[in-house]
């Protein structure tokens, strides 16, 4: 068995996972037994062409969608995706960040960050709190107010690492958090994920932008729904 | 397993999360506010018809019943069948009311009030240069306690007025105008020849035409002396104790008189039919208001599920974002039911207002349509809030579990691809 830096066992155990999709009458083999092992105070990048599968193995992780075959450990635990208690249950200690950053349109900086704190049922007055230090410690303590159509892209990004922090999950996923971003605000981004992401805590990003994968622990590419991990 | 990676409890327990719960769905409803507005309105129409039909129909029930005993007392009258017929009086040897016969129903009422002599008729009635025929009532002392014979001006009959004769009356508000009398001067007038003087003035019979609210009352010993045959009594007046003692007294009157006089011989009269008659135009009112209420209602419950349809086609980003974050499924389901639920609540709360706020005014307006009602004021009872308020809930409950159904069957992936 893989052990991580400080000896420790994986915090995520994916073994022969596949996937696939229905297009068209057709099966598309996306992920294609897929052996992985995320430590915690690990960062991994993963790099790949288009549709290569990166996005689909980050959905994976995130429980976002079922594996067709494999095995999926998520801290020693058997991830059982017929459970959606189960699944959610999980779910509560990753953080996401989308590309886009996925905010709520109708809701304010703020109140996206408290979202995931709501479903948690913390109290309101302490879901401000936290979510406000959140977004301190991505720098928008100026814009709690301000709705995601008055956010620039980067401070959308920015937003949306703050909601994925808010938790404290064990395991952050960002999917190409610096696609949309031209160079100077992916650099900031990159600066931000990576600053934030410290022990206890692993990080997986799908990048196209190198200097993200440089900084990176481990780089896994992929290729047709295969790993090549470096 | 790490310890920092089990599975977090809630933070805030039961309490926390029904108030999270409460938020996001507040922040749902707030979306689309000329969507919201339309929603409720159409819930606030349904809700509108439903309470104006307890307000008023419980009005009309207890100011409609309020008015007939009023109106006709709260008693029956036995009048012998001779006063209405010719013949009969010609023919039948016996064809009044006697001393024996009150008597008889006297003993046999027993869950009467009172059982009185009465007289009632019309007279020829002038004062100074103006003549005309009235209404006129003779009382016993008993009777001239009953709300429709104590005065509102002046005073009544003196006690001797009852056991001799002394030739006093009372005159009707209508019929103080009729006459032109000021009862400040200590008027006389002349009933059927003879002077009266007036003593005080007594309300108008609420609901009642032109020709009966100029009435007069006078002494029953005056009435006998003056317009009763020998050994007659006139009529008998049998008050029951309260409204759900009318049937039992009107039976056992009948009862008492067929077993004494025979059939056929008498006619009673009393507002049992016209409270009757009111309680039928109530719950005709009230079926017709609550007919139309759940047809307002329903179209509301179907306006309320395309509304969440479309919005939780629309949200279903939101949704999938939601669920990323850590949501249970039954969190975004109960977020739904409770949205749809909500908005027929506080529609159906708008509606409530808006009914209590016109009530007056459509009672005014009914009103004319219910002959002999004095008012058709709006009894505000619980009745009026709660049940539009639980029917339009219910509706709004029910009009969500389809939309709550479609989000708990989102495809999360597809719904994040979708940016809308």
């Amino acid at each position: 068995m893989n052990q991580g830096p400080d000896g420790g066992s994986p915090l995520v155990r994916l073994r022969g996972v596949c996937k696939s999709w229905h297009a068209g009458g057709r099966r598309i083999e996306v992920l294609r037994h897929i052996d992985l092992d995320l430590f915690l105070g690990t960062s991994t990048a993963v790099v790949g062409p288009s549709g290569s599968g990166k996005s689909t193995l980050i959905h994976v992780l995130a429980l976002l969608t079922p594996i067709d075959s494999g095995e999926y450990l998520f801290s020693g635990s058997s991830v059982n995706l017929g459970s959606r208690w189960w699944d959610a249950a999980i779910r509560q200690k990753i953080g996401i960040v989308f590309q886009d950053g996925k905010l709520i349109p109708n809701l304010t900086a703020l109140q996206n960050v408290c979202v995931p704190l709501a479903h948690r049922g913390v109290w309101p007055r302490r879901q401000k709190e936290m979510a406000k230090r959140a977004l301190d410690q991505v720098g928008l303590s100026h814009r709690v107010t301000s709705y995601p159509n008055q956010l620039s892209g980067g401070e959308l990004i920015r937003c949306s690492i703050a909601r994925a922090l808010v938790t404290d999950p064990v395991l952050v996923l960002a999917d190409e958090p610096t696609g949309t971003l031209d160079s100077k605000s992916g650099d900031a981004i990159t600066d931000l994920l990576f600053g934030v992401v410290q022990q206890q805590r692993s990080l997986v990003v799908v990048s196209h932008h190198p200097p993200l994968a440089e900084r990176a622990d481990r780089v896994v590419r992929i290729k047709d729904g295969s790993l090549d991990a470096s | 397993m790490h310890p920092k990676a089990r599975a977090a409890k809630p933070e805030g327990g039961l309490a926390a999360r029904l108030l999270c719960l409460l938020i996001m769905t507040g922040q749902g409803i707030w979306i689309n506010k000329i969507q919201l507005f339309l929603t409720l309105l159409t819930m606030a129409v349904g809700s509108f018809a439903l309470s104006l039909t307890f307000f008023l129909g419980d009005g009309a029930r207890i100011y409609l019943w309020q008015d007939m005993e009023q109106l006709m007392g709260s008693w029956v009258i036995a009048s012998p069948a001779a006063h209405y017929d010719s013949y009969m009086l010609k023919t039948r040897i016996n064809a009044d009311f006697t001393p024996g016969d009150l008597q008889f129903v006297k003993e046999q009422s027993k869950s009467a009030r009172l059982v009185e002599p009465f007289y009632q008729g019309s007279v020829p009635v002038s004062y100074r240069d103006v003549s005309r025929v009235m209404a006129i009532d003779g009382v016993t002392i008993d009777l001239s306690r009953e709300p429709l014979f104590v005065p509102t001006k002046g005073h009544g009959f003196s006690e001797a007025g009852y056991k001799i004769l002394v030739w006093e009356c009372l005159l009707t508000e209508s019929a103080v105008k009729a006459l032109g009398i000021e009862i400040a001067d200590n008027p006389t007038i002349l009933i059927d020849g003879r002077p009266f003087h007036v003593l005080g003035v007594t309300p108008d019979p609420p609901g009642a035409d032109d020709i009966f609210r100029p009435r007069i009352t006078v002494p029953y010993s005056c009435a006998r002396a003056l317009w009763l045959p020998p050994d007659s009594i006139g009529e008998i007046l049998v008050a029951w104790r309260g409204l759900d003692t009318m049937d039992e007294v009107t039976s056992e009157l009948r009862a008492a008189l067929e077993m004494c006089r025979g059939v056929d011989t008498y006619f009673l009269s009393s507002s049992q039919f016209k409270i009757q008659k009111s309680r039928s135009i109530v719950a005709n009112f009230m079926m017709y208001g609550q007919v139309q209420a759940f047809f307002c209602i329903a179209i509301a419950f179907v306006g309320v599920m395309n509304v969440m349809l479309t919005n939780t086609a629309r949200r279903s980003n939101e949704f999938a974002v939601r669920l990323s974050m850590g949501a249970r499924h039954y969190q975004l389901l109960a977020m739904v039911l409770l949205e749809s639920s909500l908005l027929g609540v506080v529609g159906a709360l708008i509606g409530v207002a808006l009914s209590a706020s016109i009530a007056p005014y459509a009672g005014r307006m009914l009103q004319s349509k219910i002959n002999g009602v004095s008012a058709l004021l709006p009894y505000y009872g619980l009745k009026g809030v709660i049940y539009p308020v639980l029917v339009c809930g219910l509706a709004g409950l029910i009009a969500g579990v389809m939309p709550a159904l479609n989000v708990r069957r989102l495809d999360v992936l597809a719904s994040l691809r979708n940016n809308n």
